[in-house]
């Protein structure tokens, strides 16, 4: 079991996390298309257990987790820093889900939809992804985490500038460590393992957090399950008795899977360009004659030419805004300039 | 005890629950049964994780101190505090006060048999909370995608209700790529 840390991440740990990796000679390598596979398919077939943390550049803020994985379905994340989300801790069996918040006593449950992403078409995705971006290893073996990595850089094709760096663990294809770069190429992220074991005794009962509920004073939550109903591509335009937006293409976004949610009140179309997601949510106006209500504190905005609302939550974006008989939301990690240009696109 | 005992029976043995005879017997066969020795490690495991799981210690004797310090620094004390009113008094009196309020305006707030509160989809109104877990979700199931820090992202959501730029920074988790400089 790693030691956790009783203090949040500071500029010592980032230091000593840069200083991890180090260059070796140079190897024989793998094209990216196998390193593409082998990443895919890593959770699928090993079992894991490693501290992980997640550095926000802008703030120099950090958050530490312990992940816990069980090929190929089990995950468990427990917080260890900041201290305010200390003991923090997420659960997935791979049909239901607990999260445990100690300073509530608050355990939140929900049986998980059964996925509705076609990610079974991975050369597709390939496709997709080389589409926009380029993608290379570079010419140096690595070690991270005392691991030896292949170092991949994703360069996006419209401006050349880098979007992500993935260190792929030789031996198995799991991501050790990733940065995520904003638009115009700067640093926007890193998500890294500092130590990782693929020998940690990892028992079932570990994955489930049910034994909670039954403590005194935890109070247990019950989530509604969304009811997710996957929609064929081809059907998407029918929904909403035909009133439905389900443009194929958003710039460099393609739509890749969609499903009816919320009692079959929500469309939600998922668009990626091959590493990015970005959601369009859609749902039928009940009041026409005045705007759909949004959280009181999302900021006024336009959206194109019509009037709408910003919000950000942790790293994404989200413009909502009435466009006739339907609301939309759109939402996904990228830039708010690129989002409302994405927007003005679905909305036309 | 020749048949493998059941796992209530395992987690009595480990709580110390069972009586002397019950516990000699569940003992004997594990001193036997490599399955049943390798089921008690992994309920031992998961119960030192869960043990690590409890909600921080009830405040502590400098709390409602700090808390009427506070109180007087950012200038909200009424200005009608009089000698004698100790912080242990100001505690009393705000818990008092919370009460009534409690008393007051829970039956207010709180919806009644017609009044749901809205869901993501409920009349008119938009709860992007609802969206964000839906949208990170799915995020995390694409290829190349980061699932723990969707999971993060989507576990999250509750503690951002105001979902504005300011509340991000505050909790530390900023809009990383916001175009802003």
């Amino acid at each position: 079991m790693p030691q956790t840390p009783t203090r949040p991440p500071n500029a010592g740990l980032l230091a000593l996390l840069l200083g991890l990796g180090a260059a070796l000679p140079v190897a024989s390598l793998p094209n990216p298309a196998t390193l593409y596979q082998r990443s895919l398919q890593a959770d699928d077939l090993y079992s894991y257990r490693g501290r992980q943390i997640t550095t926000y550049w802008r703030t120099g803020r950090a958050v530490a987790v312990i992940v816990s994985h069980r090929a190929p379905t089990l995950r468990r994340i427990d917080y260890l820093a900041p201290d305010a989300q200390r003991g923090r801790c997420v659960a997935e069996d791979g049909a239901q889900e607990w999260q445990y918040d100690p300073r509530h006593r608050q355990l939140l449950h929900r049986r998980l939809a059964p996925n509705a992403e076609a990610v079974a078409d991975a050369a597709e995705r390939y496709d997709l992804l080389r589409a926009n971006y380029v993608l290379q290893v570079l010419p140096q073996s690595r070690t991270w985490a005392d691991r030896k990595v292949f170092l991949v850089t994703i360069t996006r094709r419209s401006d050349r500038t880098t979007a992500r760096r993935l260190w792929i663990d030789a031996a198995t294809g799991l991501v050790l460590k990733r940065e995520n770069y904003r638009e115009g190429g700067k640093l926007a992220l890193t998500v890294a393992y500092s130590d990782v074991s693929f020998h940690a005794p990892l028992p079932r009962a570990q994955f489930t957090l049910s034994a909670l509920a039954k403590r005194p004073g935890v109070k247990t939550v019950e989530e509604k399950p969304s009811g997710e109903i996957p929609v064929s591509l081809g059907a998407v335009a029918n929904q909403f008795g035909g009133a439905a937006r389900a443009p194929a293409r958003l710039a460099g976004y393609r739509l890749v899977s969609a499903a009816l949610t919320h009692e079959r009140k929500t469309l939600h179309l998922r668009y990626s360009d091959g590493l990015t997601l970005v959601s369009l949510f859609e749902q039928r106006r009940t009041q026409l004659r005045r705007p759909t209500r949004v959280p009181p504190t999302m900021r006024p905005t336009r959206v194109g030419r019509r009037d709408g609302y910003v919000a950000r939550h942790s790293a994404l974006t989200a413009l909502n805004w009435d466009a006739g008989p339907l609301n939309l939301t759109l939402m996904g990690e990228v830039a708010e300039s690129a989002l409302r240009g994405l927007a003005v696109e679905a909305d036309r | 005890m020749n048949t493998h005992p059941h796992e209530e029976q395992l987690s009595a043995y480990m709580d110390g629950r069972l009586d002397t005879a019950q516990t000699r017997q569940v003992a004997r066969h594990l001193n036997a049964c490599p399955t049943c020795r390798k089921a008690l490690g992994a309920f031992q495991q998961a119960r030192l994780l869960l043990r690590g799981l409890d909600a921080p210690a009830s405040p502590g004797p400098d709390f409602w101190a700090d808390a009427y310090r506070r109180l007087r620094v950012e200038g909200n004390a009424p200005r009608t505090l009089r000698a004698g009113w100790t912080p242990r008094r100001w505690a009393a009196g705000l818990a008092a006060a919370a009460l009534i309020a409690a008393a007051v305006v829970t039956p207010l707030a709180t919806p009644g048999p017609m009044q749901k509160p809205p869901s993501a989809v409920e009349s008119d109104f938009v709860d992007v909370s609802s969206l964000v877990r839906a949208h990170a979700a799915s995020a995390a199931r694409q290829p190349l995608a980061d699932p723990d820090r969707q999971t993060m992202i989507a576990a999250d959501v509750d503690d951002f209700p105001e979902l504005d730029g300011a509340a991000v920074e505050v909790d530390g988790h900023a809009s990383d790529t916001d175009a802003a400089p």
